[in-house]
């Protein structure tokens, strides 16, 4: 039988900073971080695209993306009761989801303003960086799902574990903000002019966000050997590809409710009715909320109408490459508070993502499991399922 | 126990393009005409010469006529080649032009998703980046989705391309090309396991190569050579296998090395183990290969 899979500690970098119980909060309350850009010009778009953006700079010679993933690594690594010389006593690897890595650097070097080794420009050189810094022995390995990154990082986390090649895994997310990015899916009129409104019927498109997060994985009885609490345990994850458009879901969802059913049959949930919550992808672009509206009603009929589904993506922006791990935390806190957080910016849902949607203030939960959803460019999708641990 | 069976493969070398051989040549593998395959090309408007090489490799690939779309999943792996987006993209960025029809180019899993959507492949869609190791990750990633059973088939490999954008990565002299693999679960000889190590600050290459090759559960006698993209004496040292460096037979290859690796290994009898390791010695891959 497959050993269990558990999440012993979560850490984040966001624009609430470092601490989880902050972004708790700010989820809870309803608040968004989402405020106006004013990092670099937006020219030729509008100056009002509300983003998220965290209020620290990186140390000189260090790529940003590598700054986040190091500092949430570490509290993650704190969080699960591991020192420093602790963690260097397992084989510790990391398992790294990132859209664009360390492009900044890139950028810096094509534009002849290099600051930064090249090396920490690549995709891998954000995961080598810090799995260095950290002593890590076991896989370094780096995906790029675009957005749907963060939930193969952690599923490569699941399998290094499953399969001896590591003790501890780091399954982490991150993306950075800058111009490049925001231009990107500025020119694809991907963004919301003034405020970000995931699932209503006057959203009118996305804020983009920057971000790390991280989940330490281990198997439950590395965890129990070593005295640590066991969060939640990581029940299943599933991917799927639309096989549609590069840049455009399939209108009808099935795609995403593939992986969603997929994630169900591994983790041999008895009913649907032991989720408690969706976290769902929630973007606010027109076309992404309704596909996932009908996926998640294809998936699981028995309780679409039930569920409670919220979105973090009006408080914090789209982190990209890190939304899948920062999600799955949300989803964790939601299933050890039994409490889920409102969708930021959701007032009037539209009749078309017809859903149990959380609104205005938190709302308590029943079940067992928590489901977290996200869908990507290229068709990429992904769904991770935890449960309350056994 | 179902295994990660190796059945047939599509192939874009400076030498060679199809299904029946391996890759050879050096250099540049010249205009990348996809005509042949009859695809819609509205779709294919903006694609980059990354999509075009993996693409075009995976037609070339034996298609799985026995299994479900949603059972085939497609994992690759990709080292620089697409930052030749990332800089055109940048380029019409800086006359305030961005191309709305480059920029999801600048994501490394758009190729996967040309190949499903080409091919009509609705099963896992994974893209593994590093710059030498991606290619034997990918299908290390891939053996772990069959015996896991998330999918039935998978196309899995790797593609490197050329490009005066990645001089600034020092990718000078390399060599183009696309290795992807049909893999089946079934019974039979196949990819048995692989790791992943990286390298802790201070320790000495061999040291580490040694402590990596340990990680791998078999027996020296159950492996008869060693390919990859090291040095033969550290093989020959450490292990005592005779040792082929692929880079002697077809150059600096990076993600596709590992692919192309297995590529030549498959042509010799006997089991195999497959190594990569970037030039900073600083991860290894492996993956065990039983006949």
């Amino acid at each position: 039988m497959t050993e269990h899979i558990v999440i012993t500690g979560i850490g984040l970098f966001t624009p609430c900073g470092t601490q989880p119980d902050d972004f708790w909060e700010l989820l809870l309350h309803n608040k968004t971080v989402l405020a106006p850009l004013r990092k670099f010009s937006p020219a030729p778009f509008p100056a009002t695209s509300p983003v998220g953006i965290i209020p620290f700079a990186a140390p000189a010679g260090q790529d940003r993306a590598i700054f986040l993933l190091q500092a949430a690594c570490r509290t993650a690594l704190q969080h699960a009761s591991l020192s420093p010389h602790q963690s260097r006593g397992y084989k510790l690897g990391l398992s790294l989801g990132t859209s664009l890595g360390g492009i900044s650097t890139v950028l810096d070097y094509w534009h002849g303003q290099a600051n930064t080794p090249i090396s920490q420009g690549t995709y891998q050189g954000v995961a080598d960086s810090v799995a260095t810094a950290l002593g890590c022995s076991g896989p370094t390995l780096t995906f790029n799902l675009a957005c749907a990154s963060g939930g193969q990082a952690i599923a490569a986390a699941q399998y290094a574990l499953q399969h001896g090649r590591a003790d501890i895994m780091l399954a982490a997310g991150v993306d950075v903000l800058n111009p490049f990015v925001f231009h990107g899916f500025a020119c694809l009129h991907a963004m919301a002019p003034r405020v970000v409104r995931p699932f209503d019927k006057n959203r009118e498109g996305l804020g983009l966000g920057e971000g790390a997060g991280v989940l330490v994985l281990e198997t439950a009885t590395n965890a129990r050997k070593r005295g640590a609490s066991i969060l939640a345990q990581l029940a299943s994850v599933a991917l799927s590809m639309d096989a549609v458009h590069i840049s455009a879901p399939d209108r009808q969802g099935r795609g995403l409710a593939r992986a969603i059913e997929l994630c169900l049959q591994q983790a041999q949930l008895a009913t649907e009715a032991e989720i408690a919550y969706i976290n769902a992808h929630g973007t606010a672009t027109r076309y992404n909320d309704m596909m996932e509206a009908k996926a998640i009603k294809l998936a699981l009929p028995q309780i679409v109408n039930q569920v409670p589904v919220s979105s973090i993506k009006g408080a914090i922006g789209h982190t990209l490459g890190a939304a899948g791990v920062l999600e799955a935390i949300v989803a964790l806190l939601a299933l050890r508070h039994m409490q889920a957080p409102p969708t930021c910016g959701l007032v009037h849902p539209d009749p078309e993502c017809r859903l149990a949607h959380i609104i205005g203030t938190p709302q308590r939960l029943q079940g067992q499991a928590v489901l977290s959803l996200n869908a990507a460019f290229g068709g990429q999708n992904v769904a991770v399922l935890l449960r309350k641990p056994s | 126990m179902k295994a990660s069976v190796i059945t047939g493969m599509g192939v874009i070398s400076p030498g060679y393009r199809g299904s029946a051989k391996v890759p050879c040549g050096q250099g540049n593998c010249g205009s990348i005409d996809l005509d042949q395959f009859e695809l819609n090309q509205r779709r294919l408007r903006f694609a980059d010469r990354l999509t075009c090489l993996g693409l075009g490799a995976a037609l070339y690939a034996p298609p799985f006529t026995d299994l479900a779309p949603e059972q085939i999943g497609v994992v690759l792996g990709i080292d620089y080649g697409v930052y030749l987006s990332c800089y055109e993209f940048d380029q019409g960025l800086s006359q305030a032009d961005p191309s709305p029809g480059i920029f999801p180019y600048t994501v490394p899993n758009i190729l996967a998703g040309q190949i499903s959507i080409h091919l009509g492949l609705q099963g896992p869609g994974i893209t593994v980046t590093g710059c030498w190791t991606a290619g034997l990750e990918a299908l290390g990633c891939a053996a772990d989705l069959l015996t896991s059973g998330a999918a039935e088939g998978i196309l899995a490999g790797a593609v490197t391309v050329q490009g005066t954008a990645l001089k600034v990565f020092g990718c000078t002299d390399i060599t183009e090309g696309a290795v992807l693999f049909t893999l089946r679960r079934a019974e039979g000889p196949a990819i048995t396991h692989w790791n992943a190590s990286t390298r802790l600050a201070g320790e000495n290459q061999q040291h580490f190569l040694r402590r990596h090759w340990q990680t791998l559960p078999w027996q020296s006698a159950d492996v008869q050579s060693l390919w990859g993209n090291l040095p033969a004496e550290y093989g020959e040292q450490v292990l005592g296998l005779p040792t082929t460096d692929i880079r002697t037979h077809l150059g600096e290859l990076l993600a596709t090395s590992g692919p192309a690796a297995l590529a030549l290994a498959l042509q010799q009898p006997g089991s195999k183990l497959i190594t990569v390791v970037p030039p900073d010695y600083r991860r290894a891959v492996s993956l065990v290969i039983s006949t």
